[in-house]
């Protein structure tokens, strides 16, 4: 791998054409193992309109300090009506 | 180009990846780009040797950003941005009140100690309804939550001062919940709280019958588990539109018994409005259990999926803004003699206090710190962190205190390893489900 440098740059020493192929083939390489797991996605646009319209975010975060504190977090934010599952992170 | 600040290249057996905090995108590589990517952090010249259109997507996924890291810089400033916004655009009148900081339970790892253990009388009561009612111009509605001590301890003054708001606050009680131990939940306080809409109770059970009772214990030393369980399922029973939360306060002496209890609970209040979490106990000045360690905090969750094949668990981390009462304009906790405070563990301790009900705000300095000094947003080494996205920055008391104070609480809630740990653990399920 610590090749690839110094490979890459003499094909495309020997003509444009080669060093077209030559990263058609490296694309190609290297796409078919490019899996995406998780797509990921940003929702900060979604929810800076989504308080603006006055709509909080549905949200219990844990302050785990002693004993309670539950609510320390999310004090304005804590309508979970559909809890569904544990958040381990 | 270069790798972002917030890429985290990782592998686990010969399986590699790359997984990006701000576009939350996971990607699984081989590991000659995945060794280029890495290498790169060092010299972005590596870089070169990866074709456009794969780099083209790497930057898509926000793996990799700009030299001048714009990418990350905007999506964090947009983060402040929003955090800023909640904390002083929040229309909503958030109080905790304390009736009384008295307690029935003698937890171990109660963080409350050597406080006066006086009922609120009802001149603060009065003037609770004069605080509340000077946020009219301010604020649109109002949430309380009770707490103590043990809040059922006064339910007489949790009652007059409900029936005082419901006929003389201008701001409608949108939203009201009660942390309890559920110990003096009887049928009486259970058919009151249906009658004026409780949305939310949280009780605790600290694991089977024999380890609850070894750390939630009456003062007198007697037992609470039967009759806690006995007072949450009248309650599912009396507030059926309530939500019901039992949380498990996990500590080296019970984290193996969560699985079994969240198992035997679910099933005995399947159809029922509850919701049952573990909540890790943090060491404090008074604590006398053994707290677990960041690591084993991560090994918890992914056992509960591996070994009790608990299914309900969320492995993939999410975008956290961050915010509590301490960072909140309208949020305040109330002590039984009227003092007002920023953080719930500030209550009864007179040097937090930031004004009282009868004067208003008199500790300006002490609510700017905690407002915009003591959240992640306020600190370099935060600010630079690859989890920065993804993390809540941990206590804002505990930061303020080593930022004025030279204390050194550890501030930061996982590690690195254990978000990729988790992640790991997702891509896992993930390739189980294909071959199933």
């Amino acid at each position: 791998m610590s090749t690839l440098i110094p490979q890459t740059r003499l094909y495309k020493r020997r003509g444009f054409r080669e060093a077209i192929r030559v990263e058609l083939i490296l694309t190609h390489f290297y796409m078919r193992n490019f899996e995406e797991v998780l797509p990921g996605s940003s929702f900060l646009d979604e929810e800076l309109n989504a308080i603006r319209g006055g709509v909080s975010e549905n949200v219990l975060a844990v302050c785990d300090i002693g004993k309670k504190g539950d609510l320390t977090c999310s004090i304005g934010q804590i309508g979970i009506d559909d809890p569904k599952e544990m958040d381990a992170c | 180009m270069k790798i972002s600040k917030f890429t985290i290249p990782f592998h686990r057996d010969s399986e590699y990846f790359l997984y990006n905090t701000q576009s939350l995108s996971l990607i699984k590589v081989d590991s000659e780009s995945y060794s280029i990517v890495e290498k790169s952090r060092t010299n972005p010249e590596y870089l070169q040797s990866l074709p456009k259109e794969y780099l083209s997507r790497l930057k898509e996924k926000a793996i990799l950003d700009d030299d001048l890291d714009t990418q990350s810089n905007d999506f964090r400033t947009k983060m402040e941005y929003i955090k800023r916004f909640r904390s002083f655009g929040n229309k909503t009148l958030s109080l905790v009140i304390a009736p009384t900081l008295a307690c029935n339970f003698a937890c171990p790892y109660c963080y409350e100690a050597n406080l006066p253990v006086s009922i609120m009388n009802e001149e603060v009561e009065e003037k609770i309804i004069d605080f509340i009612n000077s946020f009219q111009h301010r604020c649109d509605t109002l949430e309380i939550c009770w707490e103590g001590g043990e809040p059922l301890l006064g339910f007489n003054r949790i009652r007059s001062l409900l029936d005082k708001i419901k006929t003389r606050s201008l701001l409608p009680l949108a939203y009201h919940s009660i942390i309890t131990n559920g110990y003096l939940f009887s049928e009486e306080i259970a058919n009151y709280f249906c009658g004026v809409n409780l949305n939310f109770v949280q009780i605790t059970i600290d694991g089977r019958e024999k380890t609850h009772n070894k750390t939630r214990v009456l003062k007198s030393g007697a037992d609470s588990y039967e009759r806690i369980i006995s007072n949450i399922d009248m309650i599912t029973r009396l507030i059926p539109e309530c939500m019901v939360v039992v949380r498990t306060n996990i500590h080296e002496g019970n984290k193996k018994e969560f699985g079994s209890i969240y198992k035997e609970f679910s099933k005995k209040w399947e159809n029922r409005k509850v919701k049952m979490f573990p909540a890790f106990v943090m060491p404090n000045a008074n604590c006398r259990v053994s707290c677990c360690s960041p690591q084993e905090k991560t090994d918890f969750f992914i056992d509960l999926k591996r070994t009790e094949g608990i299914e309900k668990i969320n492995f993939i981390p999410r975008h956290r803004i961050g915010s509590c009462s301490a960072t909140s304009e309208n949020s305040y906790i109330i002590s039984p003699d009227g003092d007002l405070f920023k953080c719930w563990n500030d209550i009864g301790i007179k040097d937090r206090c930031v004004g009282n009900v009868y004067e208003g705000i008199t500790n300006n300095t002490l609510i700017a710190k905690y407002m915009v000094g003591s959240d992640k947003y306020s600190s370099a080494e935060c600010k630079d962190c690859s989890l920065f996205p993804i993390c809540e920055g941990g206590c804002n008391r505990r930061r303020m205190d080593n930022v004025t104070q030279s204390t050194n609480y550890p501030l930061c809630p996982f590690t690195q390893k254990g978000i990729e740990d988790y992640l790991y653990e997702h891509y896992k399920i993930c390739e189980g489900n294909k071959t199933d």
